[in-house]
């Protein structure tokens, strides 16, 4: 990092770097601004294409269809449902909410960076390349087309033979690999990287969920990596860990699944938290209420979250005695959880509410979280687990969940989107775009509960539910038109949008607003700290005699 | 109607009355109800809280207090000391999903239970495969895509696979378990009244996986004693 020091002046575009309209510069960026924007731009596109092989499939679930009626054969549907689950949860949801992380955490904490700027590149270029290749697969015989949880023994050649199957596998692989750089980049610089009298429990909510994140992404996909590994080697090798015949491999795959699997709700879920508590607290104008309480309900979750893994697997056939212990351990997990709504709601008394856009999509969010946490008891409970297990309940349930979770990031990218870029997004338009994202929402997922009979994964259902589904299928088409729009308005107003002053909300506290809109290359001259217990800026002198980072002061 | 299939089976679960007992369609819909019941109250009632409340202080109301003490740029956040509400609310809101979730465990046990309590029942072995099912009744008949069973007796499913993970369940009977290769899952049902069900493949297992399908047919007792003297002879 030295050499950061040595070019002077010019701190918005110098230090080597070329400026931002230049293609190069994206090349060759390390910097976590620059590839916060990366990793949103991406995942944005991700969005799109998961978006539309949601259409698609909501297309072909317009009415019940016979073998090869509808614009999807059934190879192709089942192509659509798989690489739409794998790209929502993995290509777009994670990487989304990363974007932000990369931003807003260093910021947050009042470090320079991330502890490791050349690996967060490289993570983001592992990324992008492993979404490529996930692309590419589609024209190889076929992307993957077992469904996202990729059970064996669907998963060996034997049954999905296509070369594109394998490139999604290795997809997924390198996927996995660039999470875990990404995750030890992450605990390093919040553990390590902090201003002075920040300690972790003063940290903001946001940074606060993303570390809790990456601790659960280190461990979880530790798992997924494993089993990546031996799937791989199924299917590049010829080794048979998997193999159809016995019981072994399935459950195998199951086990080694559903432990990376359910930490990963909350690892796509977290960021989104913490986006609501933050922007709850800046348009509220009030301080999140229990937020010590608020805390510790993150980190128990965070701790439970690898002992709930089996409630995806009541009906395989394991004993009472385990699904007992998965039982209470699932009903364990929703209390925190409780705890954090409650504490977001209680946060709105006294307030002085502004209902900007960015707070009315936190709203929409929680509200959309409610429906799915009430909906989820229902699963937690075994019987009527039994008869939800496979049906669209569970469908609209983890739509509510993550989906709700994804509204949360939409507020996150309208509150940051002016320190991002410099500039206001346009207030009616966003407002427009969250009323035709609330109504489509609801129009899509909701009928979806009331249709729950319909098994998933399939296009043929009883008639006596087409209605719902078309109710459901005009409301994904009004959510995907409110995207489109929110889109149209960040584009629109990157050229004409007003000149963002450094905190265009009365009520932030966090560091990143107290910095120019968009901030300079190396974020702020000085040092910033908390020693006092508010923030200053020690002036850059300290600096340049010290002859370093101030994190080596430590 | 519904007792009447159960009177000459010990269950030994006496106890437990206060839960749903029966068929699986029974206690499926006693406790959906209950908890769907449960649910659109404390939905409806939180999310009206919300709203009523964000409404009411909004900026610029007259509940507009300038006294309070705002998030001040640059501040570290200062000890909060309103969790007393917090816990409250909390422990109100476990009592309920606890008792909800205990309260089913009841039934939860006499569904595990039945297959090994019952006396008279009639089981048939469900075979998954690529993409159909085989059903294999006790005196070794086989038959395709059809199961035929009798009204009102425990009917004690053997499911397995042939090849990948399939999943074999019925709505209408309120009956689902996974078909594992190599391993044996157990359910069971009991259908009320005669007539043709409907059952499917639950779980993603290939191109076919849309059509994976079933029919289970509920007949009379002399009806079904006719038919299964008769197939084995043809």
């Amino acid at each position: 990092m030295k050499e950061t020091y040595q070019t002077d002046g010019g701190h918005s575009d110098g230090h080597g770097l070329p400026p931002m309209y230049s293609i190069k510069r994206w090349l060759v960026t390390t910097n976590h601004k620059d590839i916060g924007i990366l990793y949103i731009i991406t995942s944005l596109f991700f969005l799109v294409m998961g978006g539309v092989l949601a259409l698609l499939i909501r297309l072909q679930l317009w009415l019940p269809r016979d073998p090869g009626e509808g614009i999807l054969s059934a190879f192709a549907y089942n192509q659509s449902v798989t690489a739409h689950g794998l790209i929502m949860v993995f290509w777009f949801l994670s990487p989304f909410a990363f974007g932000f992380a990369n931003y807003i955490v260093p910021l947050q904490i009042g470090a320079r960076d991330l502890a490791f700027p050349r690996l967060n590149a490289l993570s983001y270029w592992l990324y992008l390349i492993s979404g490529i290749l996930l692309g590419v697969s589609f024209f190889q015989g076929g992307t993957f087309n077992g469904g996202w949880t990729v059970y064996a023994p669907l998963n060996l050649p034997t049954f999905t033979p296509q070369i594109g199957a394998t490139s999604a596998v290795l997809a997924l692989f390198i996927f996995s690999v660039a999470i875990t750089a990404g995750s030890v980049n992450f605990l390093t610089t919040i553990h390590r990287m902090r201003a002075k009298g920040m300690t972790l429990l003063n940290m903001p909510l946001f940074t606060w969920t993303i570390l809790l994140t990456v601790w659960m992404m280190l461990f979880a996909f530790a798992s997924l990596l494993a089993a990546l590994m031996i799937l791989s080697s199924d299917r590049i090798l010829g080794t048979t860990y998997f193999s159809g015949t016995g019981t072994q491999g399935s459950l195998l795959w199951t086990h080694l699944f559903w432990f990376f699997g359910h930490p990963e709700v909350y690892i796509v879920f977290f960021p989104a938290l913490g986006a609501m508590a933050e922007i709850f607290q800046t348009f509220t104008g009030r301080r999140i209420v229990g937020r010590k309480w608020f805390i510790a309900a993150l980190v128990l979750v965070t701790i439970q979250s690898f002992a709930v893994w089996m409630h995806h697997m009541f009906l395989t056939g394991i004993n009472l005695e385990v699904k007992t212990i998965f039982m209470i351990t699932t009903i364990g997990i929703s209390l925190p959880f409780d705890l954090m709504v409650f504490s977001l709601i209680y946060t709105l008394l006294k307030g002085k509410i502004q209902f900007t856009t960015p707070f009315l999509f936190a709203f929409g969010g929680l509200i959309l979280f409610i429906i799915g946490g009430i909906t989820g008891v229902f699963l937690g409970a075994v019987v009527l687990d039994y008869e939800f297990r496979g049906t669209y309940w569970v469908v609209a349930h983890f739509h509510y969940v993550m989906v709700g979770g994804v509204t949360g990031l939409i507020a996150g990218i309208y509150y940051w989107y002016p320190k991002i870029t410099g500039k206001m997004y346009d207030e009616f338009i966003g407002k427009i775009s969250f009323i035709l994202y609330f109504i489509g929402f609801n129009l899509l997922y909701f009928p979806l509960f009331i249709a729950w009979e319909t098994p998933r994964r399939v296009f043929t259902y009883h008639p006596s539910l087409i209605p719902w589904h078309q109710i459901a299928t005009i409301g994904a088409f009004i959510l995907a038109l409110s995207f489109a729009i929110m889109l149209y308005n960040f584009y629109k107003s990157l050229f004409d949008g007003e000149d963002a002053p450094d905190s265009p909300w009365k009520y932030a506290s966090t560091l990143e607003w107290s910095l120019p809109s968009p901030p300079p290359l190396e974020n702020w001259e000085g040092t910033p700290t908390y020693e006092n217990g508010f923030l200053e800026f020690l002036p850059e002198k300290k600096i340049k005699t010290d002859g370093g980072e101030t994190i080596h002061e430590k | 109607m519904l007792g009447s299939g159960f009177n000459f089976f010990s269950i030994g679960l006496d106890i437990l009355s206060i839960f749903p007992t029966g068929s699986r369609t029974f206690i499926f819909d006693q406790i959906f109800s209950v908890f769907l019941y449960l649910g659109t109250l404390v939905g409806v009632v939180v999310i009206a809280y919300m709203v009523i409340q964000a409404y009411r202080y909004r900026e610029g109301s007259n509940l507009d207090s300038s006294e309070e003490d705002r998030p001040k740029l640059g501040e570290l956040p200062p000890h909060s000391t309103d969790g007393k509400k917090l816990i409250k609310s909390l422990l109100l809101s476990a009592v309920v999903v606890i008792a909800l979730v205990v309260w089913t465990y009841g039934s939860l046990l006499y569904v595990e239970q039945t297959p090994t309590q019952v006396e008279d029942s009639l089981t048939v072995g469900v075979e998954a495969y690529q993409f159909g099912f085989i059903f294999t009744y006790p005196d070794g008949h086989t038959s395709t895509g059809v199961l035929r069973a009798p009204e009102n007796k425990v009917v004690i499913l053997h499911i397995t696979s042939r090849d990948v993970l399939h999943n074999f369940g019925s709505a209408d009977l309120r009956m689902k378990a996974d078909a594992v290769p190599g391993q044996i899952s157990e359910t069971w049902f009991i259908a009320e009244s005669t007539g043709t069900y409907q059952a499917a493949c639950y779980e993603l297992c290939g191109a076919g996986h849309s059509y994976m399908n079933a029919e289970i047919i509920i007949m009379e007792d002399s009806e079904f004693e006719l038919w299964n003297a008769t197939k084995t002879n043809g």
